[in-house]
């Protein structure tokens, strides 16, 4: 093998060679046979003080944190992974109880037959397209670094890596060869759960109570020639109906309950260029999708006669006279029969009562691209066209990954009533997140506060006492405090209010679900020119309608790495950019970043980061919402994988309506340490 | 053979690579490889079986050959730990290390509560330059006796056969001699700067003493007294409690002098105050609704240590060998602000006095002497290691709640040095990171009574005397009424307790390494003591080892003294130990030890009334006559320093004799021995006795 790579690099082309010894030691670095222990460690302190009406409320994060990742490789071809996570709260003042890891991630994952069939099995990451199955994430123009590892970090926690693909569990094969003048011909299929349904017991564990189980079944087929591909993709999700429990927990029988399914089949068309012209790429394509959608409404009712297996017994006489005269014993002798009985009150079946479908509904997404990469230009210019049917359904391409829910920060704070509601924002939102251990009690396990029952109810006889106190005092149970999220929602459920509500209008307005957002007209282009590596800048421009609304989007900005341009040795990249969305009537967004990172010394650089935004509302009580966020502070490289960050912020949140202002400010100071091993 | 790879591939992209980037990203990648540097694995086993058979001359049926006490009169506690230490990166600048404990209890019925895994340590760790060492996370570390750190418990000539269980006991607790775990960061850059200048150090530390949550009151961990609603007796914390502490000391002339001194800012976040919001459909009583936690230990803490202290090594600086004299002495001024401002300082002066080889002899004398005022204030300093609990039989521990004393839920072993079947051998030598299932509800009644009780029973928990925690004020104070006077007399916060003035006074000589006298001669005062009388403490006594032949022979006595007015309580400690090596690495041990306290009638009356003004949910009445004897001999086989096996028996005795004139229905009396005796007798005499039969395991790798 060494010679081999030797011999590779001597005879290849430059940048052939570059790419396979980068793959090589990429190769050496993840495919050690065997068992290996590898990870990260994290510790320190975050500190939110919060300012509002003149009162002031602190909160503290200080912990250590470690990832343990094992990995056991029982050839080169196949290898299992789960994650450890430790996590200890800092405090000396007791001996702390049960503080468990959890195994956050668990997969067997393979390249088999001579590497033609790859397999994930376990947790897994998955996209086929973006109108069947993709995880639409927020997409911001030249977003400062330090604003992008805040939000990478925050991402991470969730096991969201940034590359639109989606978090699931189940098992995904694909099966690849080439042949004839196909360069490619793949067959993939996948099967997942989505949900579990939940006892009564145990669904504190999850964000809702699920009460039926939700699986998705994938599948795709494909081929590749001169430069032409075509594929055709199909989704289809579904509730298992005899999953769900009746007997428990269900209501009335005249409540309804959803059982939703969905089907989408897309074919795609597409084209690009196998070889640069004169420096020059282009392509492509259309998906073309049809959804077919269902809520299949059950109601309960009493279930059949059932037949059953009974026991009886009949008289026998123990002495018959001749002359037939029963002597007046018996002995009883039993025996089994079936029968059919009437069921009692507590048993049920589920009946389909109505049903409420859109079949058939459409969704085309074009793209093309043409790019130029000849020293030291690197130009791309990019462009979609959309459009969707308004009951176009695409559930596993829909669910968006930003989905704020909780605040984050100084959720104990003691806000007064016309505060409770502003007390988060979108900057906050999308840039920080907590993770901590707490006690489990009845309190934390419901709401997930930090906030915690007085030890007086402990002793006070009466049901209060019973909820608020612990049922296992010692266990400490791992929370989170974080806008991103890995589920799916169907179609009800993303329009029910309370997650309808939680979509943020300042991240991808006109787009919430991505490019499966139903009804939809318009298209986007993206414009990107990089020059000598060290001139960047990005454009973008869409326009969006629906049966009601009309979205604009239009951006720029630009990223400088001035030393690369000065010739300095020490890194100095700036970087800027303004983005404006708008519904018209409704909302308009304003977005304007800017950051900084000055090399100082070795590993010391300087990091800042300044990002506003705005939201101004039409027509609604609120007229304007503002929000503010300046961070900075230096960050070192102690080693390879190895930094020292140490940051201080200011985020600012006031809101304007009624003639009434309202403003909160954070101060967030900030100091980790993080190795990997 | 990975290496070798990369060489190989760098060397020859070196003769063809031309762009920047390309050769960056290898040497990235290269880097990152290397960054990979290796994994130690290092661990304890720890393992240990006690069977505690108890008896009782008191415990008797009644007529109808019904006991009172219906516990089981026999424990048996079987665990198994497996510390595994993980050092990440070992060889590199930065370092992360974890500590994964491996619990199991021995029972195969069901596993899940049976065996745990957690964390009982973590932190990263690297060095910046030579000097310069950092840590983030766990860490211990100590000061000087005034400023940070962790009073213990020390013996005098401990027989080998308890002094084994008792490591055991704290290093299961994680505790180092006396430092003080602490999670937070710690620097120190230590340059050196040659020979007259010496070694220069300066250091910083932040640690998160307490964080602001609920906690379980009715828990045994995170309580000093599981729902006792006074305060001090849960742990849970309004506030987040910080630490920041800086050190500067010069050790110059070749670490023969010291100059140095500490600052130390303990407080409280005020703005960090949690109060616990009931949603309203379940807490419909709008007072329910928004309260805060901890009302009864709430006052924020802000206090400041400075302390300055020098020393000198002077037979250092003589450069003579033979003699030892050394002296050191440290001045502290604490400004406590919670809420009063209040001032105390302290004063410790040490000082060895001695001479090698006279006679193939070596004598030193030890003096110490401390004069702290009783606003002296200091929790990182004040808060010891060892809080006296029941281990074994706990169960056992019923009193009489009412009569007939028949309620099995009365269990009072909470109250530790006070509960009816305590005994210091007990809370010294014995642990047990005991798991149990845990209830499915929760029991809500009275909390003297069932909570307890059920809490013990049925939850996971440690038995255990001995941990790390550093106390509030409010803690430190029940902490002092709950203390075990016999092994914590004097000064329960080592050099730093406040309200004491007075010295100590050791003398050792020592022949060949191989024989050892000791003698002992301490006296102390209270400084300040309100209405009441100046308490006098004294402590005298001696011991003596020979190790020859493979014979290790030890023996001591130790009397100590608290005078306070007309109250006096006495106690003495005898410790006895003969251990034999043979075979090389066989042993056999021995050890007696017998504590016997006296308090008189005054002293009686006193406790009494001070156990009352606590308010606990039961009266305490007095022991005035108090005997406790321990013997134990086995057979070990030590595999290598710190690490063996052993098998022993022993029984653990005890006679109490409690003055019955105060007697109140709810008390911390045995409910078997008070059944019949109540309003009889002015005296009882309380006799119990455990029979120990035990192996323990303890190996370090």
């Amino acid at each position: 093998m060494r010679y081999a790579i030797i011999a590779l690099v001597l005879l290849t082309s430059l940048s052939f060679a570059e790419e396979r010894i980068i793959s090589a030691l990429d190769s050496i670095e993840e495919n050690v046979v065997g068992f290996s222990l590898g990870g990260s460690a994290k510790g320190g302190m975050l500190s939110s003080t919060l300012d509002a009406n003149e009162e002031s409320f602190s909160e503290y994060l200080a912990f250590s944190d470690f990832l343990l990742r094992l990995s056991v490789s029982p050839s080169s071809e196949t290898r299992a992974t789960f994650d450890l996570r430790f996590h200890k709260d800092w405090q000396s003042a007791y001996r702390e109880g049960m503080n468990q890891p959890i195994i956050r991630w668990w997969s067997y994952d393979g390249s088999v037959l001579d590497k033609k069939l790859k397999f994930n099995l376990g947790t897994m990451r998955v996209a086929y397209t973006p109108l069947t199955i993709y995880l639409p994430e927020p997409n911001l123009i030249m977003e400062p670094e330090i604003f992008a590892n805040l939000k990478k970090e925050a991402m991470e926690e969730r096991y969201l890596d940034g590359t639109n693909r989606r978090l699931l569990q189940g098992l995904n094969a694909e099966y690849a060869i080439s042949a004839g003048i196909f360069d490619n011909i793949f067959l993939q299929g996948t099967i997942v759960r989505l949900r579990k349904v939940a006892d009564e017991a145990d669904r504190i564990f999850f964000d809702f109570a699920p009460n039926k189980d939700r699986f998705s079944t994938a599948a795709r087929i494909g081929a590749e020639a001169y430069g032409f591909s075509f594929r055709i993709n199909d989704v289809y999700t579904f509730n298992r109906v005899s999953s769900f429990m009746l007997d428990k927990k269900s209501p009335s029988k005249d409540t309804l309950v959803d059982f939703e399914k969905n089907n989408v089949l897309s074919f795609e068309l597409g084209y690009k260029n196998k070889k640069p012209i004169s420096g020059i790429d282009f392509g492509a394509g259309a998906e073309f999708a049809l959804s077919n959608w269902g809520d299949w409404k059950y109601k309960k009712d009493s279930a059949d006669y059932v037949r059953v297996l009974a026991f009886d017994s009949i008289s026998i006489p123990s002495v018959v006279a001749p002359d037939g005269q029963k002597n007046g014993k018996e002995h009883k002798n039993y025996y089994a029969y079936y029968k059919t009985v009437a069921p009692s009150d507590k048993r049920f079946k589920h009946v389909l009562s109505e049903k409420e479908e859109f079949n058939n509904q459409v969704a085309l997404l074009g793209n093309a691209f043409v790019s130029y990469n000849e020293k030291p230009f690197e130009v791309k210019l990019s462009g979609h066209f959309l459009k969707t049917d308004k009951d176009f359904e695409s559930e596993l391409a829909a669910s968006p990954a930003f989905l704020p829910n909780l605040p984050i920060l100084n959720s104990d704070a003691a806000l007064e009533q016309n505060l409770q509601q502003f007390r988060t924002s979108s900057l906050e939102n999308m840039y920080y997140s907590l993770y901590y251990t707490l006690p489990l009690t009845f309190m934390t396990v419901v709401d997930g506060k930090q906030g915690e029952p007085n030890l007086y109810f402990c002793r006070l006889s009466s049901r209060l006492s019973q909820l608020a106190c612990l049922d296992n005092n010692y266990k400490l149970s791992h929370f989170y405090r974080n806008a991103y999220t890995q589920q799916t929602y169907t179609r009800l459920e993303r329009r029910e209010p309370s997650i309808a509500s939680r979509l943020d209008p300042s991240v991808n307005l006109a787009l919430p679900n991505g490019y499966a957002t139903p009804d939809r007209t318009g298209g986007d282009a993206d414009l990107n020119f990089v020059w000598n590596k060290a001139v960047n800048v990005r454009g973008v421009f869409g326009m969006y309608s629906s049966e009601y609304d009309n979205y604009i989007r239009f951006g720029g900005g630009a990223e400088v790495n001035v030393a690369r341009l000065a010739g300095l040795s020490k890194t100095l990249t700036i970087s800027g950019s303004y983005e404006q969305s708008k519904q018209e009537n409704i909302i308009q967004t304003n977005r304007i970043m800017a950051g900084l990172k000055v090399g100082i010394w070795r590993g010391l650089s300087l990091l800042g980061g300044f990002q506003q935004l705005s939201k101004e509302f039409e027509d609604s009580v609120l007229d304007k919402v503002g929000e503010l966020l300046v961070i900075g502070g230096p960050q070192v490289k102690i080693s390879e994988r190895a930094n020292f960050n140490l940051q201080g912020g200011l985020l600012s949140n006031s809101i304007e309506g009624d003639g009434i202002k309202y403003d909160l400010d954070k101060t967030i100071m900030s100091a980790t340490v993080k190795v990997e091993f | 053979m990975n290496k070798k790879l990369i060489f190989a591939v760098l060397a020859s992209c070196s003769l063809i690579f031309a762009t920047e980037n390309s050769e960056q990203e290898i040497e990235n990648r290269v880097e990152i490889l290397n960054a990979k540097k290796g994994l130690e694995i290092s661990g304890t086993v720890r393992s240990a079986s006690f069977n505690s058979y108890f008896e009782s001359r008191n415990e008797k049926p009644d007529s109808t050959g019904t006991y009172t006490n219906k516990m089981p009169n026999h424990e048996i506690s079987e665990f198994l730990q497996l510390d595994l230490d993980f050092k990440f990166r070992p060889w590199d600048v930065i370092s992360a290390n974890l500590k994964l404990r491996l619990g199991a209890g021995a029972q195969e019925y069901f596993a899940a509560a049976a065996t745990m895994v957690s964390v009982p340590w973590m932190n990263i760790e690297g060095n910046l330059t030579e000097n310069f060492y950092w840590v983030v996370g766990d860490f211990r570390q100590s000061y000087s006796p005034l400023t940070l750190y962790m009073p213990g418990i020390d013996i005098m000539y401990e027989p080998t056969a308890f002094a084994r269980k008792r490591e055991m006991a704290q290093k299961e607790a994680l505790i180092q001699g006396n430092q003080r775990n602490l999670q937070g960061f710690n620097l120190q850059y230590r340059p050196q700067l040659g020979e007259k200048l010496g070694e220069l150090r300066v250091e910083a530390l932040g640690a998160r003493l307490r964080r602001a949550g609920y906690l379980d009151a009715s828990g045994a961990m995170g309580n000093m007294l599981p729902n006792e609603g006074i305060p001090g007796a849960t742990q849970a914390g309004r506030f987040d409690k910080f630490l920041l502490a800086g050190n500067l000391e010069l050790l110059p002339l070749n670490k023969n002098l010291l100059i140095g001194g500490t600052y130390l800012s303990i407080f409280d976040d005020e703005n960090s105050s949690k109060k616990y919001s009931c949603p309203e459909n379940i807490c419909r009583s709008p007072g329910d609704r928004d309260s805060l936690i901890n009302t009864l230990d709430s006052i924020p803490q802000k206090t400041s240590i400075i302390a300055g202290r020098a020393g000198a090594d002077i037979a250092g600086i003589l450069g003579n060998s033979s003699l030892v004299a050394n002296l050191t002495a440290e001045f502290a001024m604490s400004k406590d602000e919670s809420p009063e401002l209040e001032e105390g300082k302290a004063i410790l002066a040490q000082m060895d006095l001695g001479y090698k080889g006279i006679l193939n002899t070596d004598i030193v004398l030890s003096s110490s002497f401390i004069r702290n005022d009783s606003s002296w204030f200091n929790n990182v300093a004040q808060s010891p290691s060892f809080f006296a609990r029941r281990v074994l039989n706990s169960d056992k521990d019923l009193g009489c709640r009412r009569s007939p004393c028949t309620d099995q839920t009365y269990n009072l072993s909470k109250y530790g040095v006070y509960s009816p079947l305590y005994s210091s051998f007990d809370a010294l030598y014995f642990f047990t990171p005991k798991h149990s299932p845990m209830r499915s509800t929760f029991n809500s009644t009275l909390p003297e009574a069932g909570d307890q009780n059920m809490s013990y029973n049925n939850s996971p928990y440690a038995k255990t005397s001995w941990n790390p925690s550093t106390l509030t004020r409010a803690e430190l104070a029940l902490l002092e009424n709950l203390s075990d006077l016999n092994l914590q007399m004097a000064l329960p916060g080592g050099f730093a307790t406040p309200n004491r003035m007075g010295f100590q006074e050791v003398l050792t000589a020592n022949w060949k390494g191989l024989a050892e006298v000791k003698g002992l001669f301490a006296s102390y005062k209270q400084l300040a003591a309100g209405t009441a009388e100046i308490a006098k403490y004294t402590e005298f006594g001696g011991g003596a080892k020979v190790d020859l032949w493979g014979v290790e022979l030890s023996g001591s006595y130790k009397g100590s003294a608290k005078e306070q007015g007309t109250a006096e309580y006495t106690s003495d400690f005898i410790n006895a130990g003969l251990y034999y090596r043979f075979y090389k690495r066989f042993g056999l041990a021995f050890g007696f030890q017998q504590i016997n306290s006296d308090l008189n009638e005054s002293g009686a009356n006193i406790l009494y009334d001070q156990m009352n003004n606590l308010n606990l949910k039961i009266s305490v009445v007095p022991i005035i006559k108090a005997k406790q004897n321990q013997w134990m001999a086995g057979l070990d086989y030590t595999v290598a320093k710190n690490a063996w096996l052993s098998i022993n028996y022993g029984i653990m005795s005890v006679e109490n004799t409690y003055q019955l004139t105060t007697i109140k229905p709810e008390t911390n009396m045995p409910g078997y021995a008070v059944v019949n005796v109540i309003g009889k007798e002015i005296e009882l005499k309380h006799e119990f006795s455990r029979n120990i039969l035990e192996a323990t395991i303890n190996v370090e790798f």
